[in-house]
């Protein structure tokens, strides 16, 4: 299953892309394994990928949160509002 | 009785004093925070910073917060303001006020808010070079 992952603010400037496309394994999809897929597809991220989160359909989840089809998935990295 | 009043916004640019201070029948205490930007980033000078916000899901949870905020410290109302786009060093960029009967639950309720955003809203700042074009 193809997967975009939206990014934001320093991720978003360490990739130079405001999304990723990655292949995840076919069969259940969790956000913990969209991790791995991620951090062996984009080195720049593999180092501080454990501090991000993901948000799936603009909820933050943690990584037994399931990916479907259609969903919107995006990497939360450290904010800094306020 | 009503529940809390609560709001939240996203604006373009730096935030403007608001036309009415938040005012609620009752409450003896009326906290307003002003989040501003310095003019300095790690000893560096800046002409300000830059906002970056994951729409539409930062203004939602601006408000959960809010909400949240005023349900666990039992204030009366909640008023939240949080720049996107580009604010100069100076110029406010985060505005929260509360109403509460009392100062001790007000002032609960901005410091449990502000580091709630800090932790979890979806804005990101930028510092802006002044020679920047």
């Amino acid at each position: 299953m193809q997967v975009e992952i939206l990014l934001f603010g320093p991720l978003a400037s360490l990739t130079g892309e405001n999304r990723l496309v990655v292949e995840a394994p076919a069969g259940t999809l969790t956000c913990g394994a969209l991790r791995e897929v991620v951090k062996a597809t984009h080195p720049a991220l593999a180092s501080s990928l454990r501090l991000h989160r993901f948000a799936v359909n603009q909820e933050l989840v943690d990584d037994a949160a399931p990916v479907r089809e259609g969903d919107e998935v995006a990497l939360i990295g450290m904010v800094s509002g306020g | 009785m009503t529940g809390p009043d609560v709001s939240a916004t996203l604006v373009e640019g730096p935030v403007r004093p608001p036309a009415t201070p938040l005012s609620v029948p009752g409450a003896g205490a009326l906290f307003a925070f002003q989040g501003v930007v310095r003019p300095l980033e790690q000893d560096r000078r800046i002409a300000g910073l830059t906002y970056e916000s994951y729409d539409p899901m930062a203004e939602r949870m601006l408000g959960e917060l809010a909400r949240e905020a005023a349900s666990l410290h039992g204030v009366l109302a909640v008023r939240v303001v949080h720049s996107r786009g580009f604010v100069p060093a100076g110029a406010c960029s985060f505005l929260l006020e509360v109403a509460a009967f009392h100062r001790k639950e007000a002032v609960a309720a901005v410091d449990w808010y502000v580091d709630r955003l800090k932790r979890d809203v979806p804005i990101w700042k930028r510092p802006v070079d002044p020679e920047a074009p």
